[in-house]
């Protein structure tokens, strides 16, 4: 054991053997001469601000249980930096990796990755990696992906993506956009609703929202409209928070509950069960009124087999672990 | 019949010209070519040497583009006369500057500043320069006079990190402040240790950082050399200039107006709400001065 090494597994062991100290076993002491400098970050949801700012808000929305942060040097070339997230579930692992848009290429590593040029991001498991080298040069891409893989390789099991996106029409979705949420906090970063919590949403709450783009093949994509799922604890939660909602953002209403909003487009929201639905931005009452029965479909296709957690359309049922 | 909410909606937004800023942009266009009201002036100066081959700060480069700019702002042929006319013996300077360990305000920026309000006869033991902890700065603490710099970057909650953002370290709670997406920021500028006290503005624009992804919202393809200073008296114009150039360069870059993840509409809504300064670029002379290759605006 190498003396950085051994400095890492200390701080790891003085500060919180769990879980944090479990994710030094998942991190390579070298790769390809890239080496650690100096002893792990270790940090937990209560002080994860001193480490990443403002973007700690996002990964505490999801629950996150530990964060280590390695970073590795190499003579001549700027550091990399490891970041591993345990979220707890694979459903906030996602909700961490797709807190972004993906828009890159998937190189493969863990359940979905994406590389850009200084970085690699992907989730496995309860894991969320986030990957950053400080240059972009050949050598540094080449060691991101080989540390992504060993990484991937050591984190033991794979798990299911939400379930709610069985919920999600397929066709025209922006598969780059779509992010799991939460709470109110997050969904307004992606789509800034009202400062009030009119979904009271909260950590007994899981949601998405989708974009979607309609044209026809061949022809440029105009904008389609957004799509915001919330799934609550039991129907009576989630009548509230849809009596509040059309109270607030659609008095308006129609009886078919859509309203044309001050853009000239149309907004419209729906509850089926434990499950709201909301349509924002669609060109036309037709276009909504088609997004509430796409959904409608997909959830009589979803709901038979839907377990509370995890996405069975997503990893076959052997890949699946148990997260309870 | 309609509801009252604690707040806005996106509908509020939309019913007014800010709607501008949920469709994913700052809103600076919604204004058109007013020229009505209030004026600001910006330099932005460049030079092409700012920046060696590695990306590192030249420093002499860096205290000719200050010099240059404060020439420019306050006229005159001597780049002391501007800082005398600023400051004096009688101030303590608190510089609030950036460290963000991705994009940190160049310590040769600090530097020149420094020498520049010593030479203002301002004594170098009552010149502060701190970010995280100005709150319990003492230099901060007694300050009669701030000056404000820090690189532009896209950021996870204020769409950009500004000016106008800079300031939340003077807060005990600054997450209080990120409310859709720190919407409010200008209303730091009331807080007693900050009201009334800023007298100059630098916003770095040497390599900024355009677009972020991941937990540090960093990663270095997003950011180029533009090798450029932004300076000021009015915060709210040096930002709205700022943002003019990233969305110029997300726009070369996506190939489209690419909206910002968070919409940056602080900038906006501190000139609408908070009175601040000017965001509209129709009410902003900016003087441009030095490299003026791929300037963007």
């Amino acid at each position: 054991m190498t003396f950085v090494t051994l400095v890492g597994w200390m701080a790891a062991a003085t500060a919180d053997p769990e879980p944090v100290g479990r994710l030094a076993q998942m991190l390579p002491s070298e790769v390809h001469g890239w080496k650690p400098t100096e002893a792990d970050g270790l940090y937990d949801a209560d002080n994860l601000y001193d480490y990443i700012d403002g973007g700690a808000e996002v990964y505490r929305s999801f629950n996150v249980r530990g964060v280590r942060a390695r970073r590795y040097a190499k003579p001549g070339e700027e550091d990399l930096i490891a970041d591993l997230f345990d979220m707890g579930t694979p459903q906030d692992a996602f909700g961490a990796y797709h807190h972004d848009m993906r828009e890159g290429i998937d190189p493969g590593v863990g359940q979905e990755s994406e590389q850009t040029e200084g970085a690699l991001s992907f989730w496995k498991g309860q894991y969320f990696v986030a990957l950053l080298a400080l240059d972009e040069t050949d050598a540094a891409r080449l060691a991101l992906l080989a540390l992504g893989r060993a990484i991937a390789d050591a984190i033991p099991e794979e798990g299911a993506p939400p379930a709610l996106l069985r919920f999600l029409p397929k066709a025209d979705l922006v598969r780059s956009q779509v992010h799991y949420f939460h709470d109110h906090l997050c969904l307004n970063l992606h789509y800034f609703l009202a400062d009030e919590n009119l979904l009271k949403l909260d950590r007994t709450t899981e949601g998405l929202l989708a974009r979607y783009v309609w044209g026809k093949a061949g022809q440029p994509k105009a904008p389609g409209c957004v799509l915001v799922l919330a799934r609550y604890p039991d129907a009576d939660h989630a009548r509230q928070a849809h009596h509040r909602f059309m109270q607030v953002y659609l008095p308006d209403a129609d009886a078919n509950g859509m309203a044309r909003t001050e853009d000239g487009r149309w907004a419209g929201a729906r509850l089926r069960k434990d499950l709201f639905i909301g349509v924002f931005d669609a060109p036309s009452n037709r276009d909504v009124e088609r997004m509430f029965g796409e959904v409608d479909r997909a959830a009589v296709r979803a709901t038979p087999a839907a377990p509370s957690k995890g996405d069975s359309d997503h990893e076959p049922q052997d890949k699946r672990r148990d997260t309870s | 019949m309609s509801h009252k909410t604690n707040g806005v909606t996106r509908r509020d937004f939309l019913r007014n010209a800010a709607g501008a800023t949920l469709a994913g942009t700052a809103g600076l266009s919604a204004w058109g070519q007013d020229t009505s009201g209030t004026k600001a002036k910006v330099v932005l100066v460049r030079d092409a040497g700012a920046l060696d081959a590695d990306g590192a700060p030249s420093a002499e480069a860096l205290q000719r583009m200050l010099d240059d700019a404060m020439m420019d702002l306050f006229g005159g042929a001597d780049p002391a006369a501007p800082w005398k006319g600023l400051f004096n013996a009688d101030d303590t300077v608190g510089i609030k500057t950036n460290v963000w360990r991705f994009l940190r305000t160049p310590k040769a920026l600090e530097a020149a500043i420094k020498r520049r309000l010593v030479e203002a006869g301002v004594p170098e033991d009552r010149i502060g320069l701190d970010d995280p902890g100005v709150r319990t700065n003492p230099l901060f603490q007694q300050a009669t006079a701030l000056i404000n710099v820090r690189p532009m970057h896209t950021h996870h909650w204020a769409g950009v990190g500004s000016l106008l953002k800079n300031y939340i370290t003077f807060h005990d709670k600054p997450y209080t402040w990120h409310k859709d997406a720190c919407a409010n920021l200008a209303g730091l500028w009331e807080l007693p240790s900050i009201k009334g006290k800023t007298r100059l503005n630098v916003l770095v624009m040497l390599s900024p950082l355009f677009h972020g992804k991941g937990p540090h919202h960093f990663q270095k393809k997003y950011t180029w050399p533009y090798k450029g200073l932004l300076v000021g008296t009015d915060p709210v114009a040096v930002d709205a200039t700022g943002l003019r150039i990233l969305e110029a360069k997300r726009l070369g870059f996506f190939g489209e107006q690419q909206p910002f993840a968070v919409s940056p509409h602080h900038i906006r809504i501190a000139e609408e709400k908070f009175h601040l300064g000017v965001a509209n670029p129709a009410r902003i002379e900016l003087s441009k001065l030095g490299w003026m290759e791929d300037v963007l605006i």
